[in-house]
């Protein structure tokens, strides 16, 4: 066998490896802090995610009673975005691997 | 487009102002809290923070362009549904500056719980606690009459 031919072999089990990694799903997880107003959450959270009013509230008030609550799960690049725009509107937004998953 | 116009005491509310002038100018160079990121971002770590930091700087420039000269003539300050997510966010992170360093020294259920002895404070605490209460007041005008 060529060094040339293992290589070509070696290939696959990497391209596997990647696209497992971008199927994995996380979730974008919103923290209490003790400042921004609870109808300050609901609104951000109808602005990004479109929520109506029962479901941010039910976000907003796991929020301030459990200390979190995870608003989205899905594809990393997406939670991504959407933890970027919680934190341009100031909430306290982290990005978890879905163990579940 | 819908707007709210609201009039305000200047003499109440300039010091105020004043009193958060020098808040918005730390915003210019540093998050309102510091963002968590995922370990794999840490890469991303600087233009991410350079983003928030970008946006936090146009929302409270715009924010205090609101209180500009028509205002001190008239005490009169408009805000329109294309302005409003920004002095709402602008006043997020500016009450968030204020919690950490003029109202470090209080408890989150002092404030909250409206336990607040305004002649127990000290001047520094006194201005920075009606300007986190006033900004607050703004966001909920705002949401209550422009918001979704």
């Amino acid at each position: 066998m060529t060094e040339l031919a293992a290589r070509t072999e070696a290939l696959p089990e990497k391209k596997t490896k990647t696209a497992l990694a971008f199927e994995s799903t996380w979730k974008v997880v919103v923290l209490n802090d003790p400042v921004n107003l609870m109808s300050y959450v609901v609104l951000v959270f109808k602005r990004i995610f479109g929520f109506d009013d029962a479901r941010a509230r039910k976000h907003m008030m796991e929020v301030h009673e459990l200390g979190r609550s995870v608003v989205w799960t899905g594809a990393r690049e997406k939670a991504e975005a959407y933890v970027y725009s919680l934190q341009e509107w100031h909430l306290s937004a982290i990005l978890e691997k879905d163990e579940a998953n | 487009m819908k707007q709210i116009e609201v009039r305000l005491n200047l003499e109440v509310v300039a010091p105020l102002l004043d009193f958060i002038k020098p808040v918005i100018k730390d915003l210019e160079h540093e998050t309102a809290f510091a963002p968590e990121m995922a370990e794999a971002d840490r890469d991303l770590e600087g233009l991410w923070r350079e983003g928030l930091i970008h946006t936090q700087t146009e929302d409270c420039r715009l924010l205090l362009g609101l209180f500009g000269a028509e205002f001190v003539e008239t005490g009169r300050v408009v805000f329109q549904q294309d302005n409003s997510d920004a002095v709402l966010r602008a006043a997020s992170a500016i009450r968030l500056k204020l919690r950490e360093s003029a109202l470090a020294s209080l408890s989150d259920a002092a404030i909250e719980g409206g336990e607040i002895e305004l002649e127990n404070l000290s001047e520094p605490e006194r201005l920075g606690f009606a300007a986190y209460l006033f900004l607050a007041t703004l966001q909920e005008i705002i949401i209550k009459h422009l918001g979704i």
